[in-house]
């Protein structure tokens, strides 16, 4: 089959009712890293995101309702599946991720092209200067606590959706994707599914018009429902095996070590 | 609920007073003094009623409880109580003693009979209406199949219990339960439970349904506007793509 040498590389933007910032991010992904394609999952917004990412350049799927953030990422993967890519980086519409470090993550997973299929920006590794809302980082600290007894590696930053992975973890996530609050989940999965995950320390900016997706209210049910959906995940040994492609093949070779 | 009273009764009398006296029945007359009627009525609180042989007919009983009055007849088949309006005051063995009490020929019976099989056609009515409810829904395709069993199913177990009206207190005696209005709650409950049970997860699988639809729809979409040229063709043609997608199975791969 005839390809191109270079890699085909996707970055998705999930951003609901993000005018004013999303052109903003695109700009920068198309600055920072322009061997990346970009593609907004403009997920039912009712503002201008759709137009005015698509006025920077960026292709843009519009959903007919608003799905959630897991709906949308999962848009994004089955693009990314069925267009052929083979590496693909999510980076939040609000601002949040900095896509200056981009090349930074896409170094990592090259450079362990035989060891990680998944790595993502963590602001807590080597960072101590970052500055997160208390509850945030008490819940982060938890789920970090059980995800790195769960996975027996140090995960320190398991809420970050900067995250970058290769053919298998699209393959994986394009079939099944956590719903509401998807980044601790899709952890898991990546574990259950033997995908290695690798940490690189990044910074981020504060939430782009200072409201973040998960609001106290909502902080108590987000905790309850991600820490049932890690202890089911915990008898659920493979939701939605990847099928063995010629990759997954080579990449499961010797079972997941122990770190 | 009766008897449980009634044993209370005999319980608190064994209990009662010792200044309890005892009265004499006089006469077999229906009523007015001297006779049975008339002395339960004369009769305090714990006080014994000797009746000599013969038949009593028996009208005014109800104080017998109130009051922890005890009947002592002459023996089984000496003295026999003919209750015609308080019958459900006299019972051998509780509070008739050495007396037999003859089955109640009051005219109230009839009017039991005539409520009890009123709500009988009530129920009658309400049960094969739901069932042809059901089946009216299901002709016109309003409900699924697999729900109409569902609901026919307990359509026909009320229409059961409202033809065998002893059935409920047999499915209580089988439960466990006392009381036979408990056990269809119980049931009922249970059956709704379940049921919502069943729609939540209805629901959760219509949901994940509804947002594969809803993301093809926005895929198809973007295709559209891209073959309209409405956006930039898509990197890499999206049929290509897929057949590329579909050819691609084996082979390690650069990079990943």
């Amino acid at each position: 089959m005839a390809r191109k040498a270079e890699l085909r590389k996707l970055a998705i933007v999930p951003a609901y009712n993000e005018a004013g910032m999303v052109g903003r991010v695109v700009r920068e992904i198309e600055r920072n890293a322009s061997d990346f394609d970009v593609l907004v999952i403009d997920d039912g917004s009712t503002d201008r995101t759709a137009a005015e990412a698509e006025a920077e350049g960026a292709v843009v799927i519009r959903h007919p309702y608003n799905l959630g953030i897991g709906g949308a990422m999962q848009s994004g993967y089955k693009y990314a599946l069925r267009h052929d890519y083979d590496v693909a980086v999510q980076v939040d519409g609000d601002g949040q991720h900095k896509p200056e470090y981009i090349p930074e993550l896409l170094t990592a997973l090259r450079a362990r092209s035989d060891k990680a299929d998944m790595v993502y920006g963590s602001r807590f590794r080597g960072n101590p200067g970052y500055k997160v809302p208390l509850g945030r980082r008490l819940g982060n600290l938890i789920f970090s606590v059980v995800l790195t007894a769960i996975t027996r590696q140090r995960i320190t930053d398991p809420t970050s959706g900067f995250r970058m992975t290769n053919r298998r973890g699209i393959e994986l996530f394009a079939r099944d994707y956590p719903h509401d609050y998807p980044e601790v989940e899709a952890l898991l999965m990546l574990h259950a599914h033997h995908l290695r995950i690798h940490e690189v320390a990044v910074r981020m900016n504060a939430r782009g018009f200072g409201r973040s997706s998960i609001d106290y209210p909502r902080s108590a049910y987000y905790m309850v429902k991600v820490l049932l959906a890690l202890f089911v995940g915990l008898f659920r040994r493979r939701p939605t095996p990847v099928e063995a492609t010629g990759e997954a093949e080579s990449g499961v070779g010797p079972p997941v070590e122990a770190r | 609920m009766r008897l449980l009273l009634l044993t209370l009764a005999a319980c608190l009398a064994l209990a009662a007073p010792a200044s309890a006296a005892t009265l004499q029945v006089q006469n077999e007359n229906e009523d007015g003094p001297g006779s049975l009627g008339y002395t339960i009525q004369q009769a305090g609180p714990g006080d014994t009623i000797k009746v000599p042989p013969g038949t009593y007919p028996l009208t005014h009983g109800e104080t017998l409880v109130d009051q922890n009055n005890v009947i002592q007849g002459a023996g089984a088949t000496e003295t026999t109580i003919e209750p015609t309006g308080g019958g459900e005051a006299v019972e051998e063995g509780v509070n008739v003693f050495g007396a037999t009490v003859a089955a109640p020929n009051k005219p109230a019976t009839t009017d039991d009979n005539k409520i009890e099989s009123q709500a009988q056609i009530v129920a009658l009515i309400v049960t094969v209406t739901l069932f042809l409810l059901v089946f009216e829904l299901v002709r016109r395709r309003r409900l699924a199949e697999r729900y109409a069993l569902l609901w026919m199913a307990a359509a026909t177990a009320l229409l059961v219990l409202a033809i065998w009206t002893q059935g409920l207190e047999v499915l209580a005696d089988a439960m466990g339960i006392q009381e036979p209005a408990n056990a269809i709650f119980i049931l009922a409950f249970g059956v709704i439970f379940f049921l919502l049970l069943h729609f939540s997860v209805a629901t959760s699988r219509l949901a994940e349904e509804t947002k594969i639809l809803a993301q093809e729809t926005a895929r198809l979409e973007l295709e559209v506007r891209a073959v309209r040229g409405e956006v930039p063709a898509l990197n890499g043609d999206s049929a290509a793509a897929e057949q590329s997608q579909h050819e691609r199975p084996v082979g390690p791969q650069d990079g990943g």
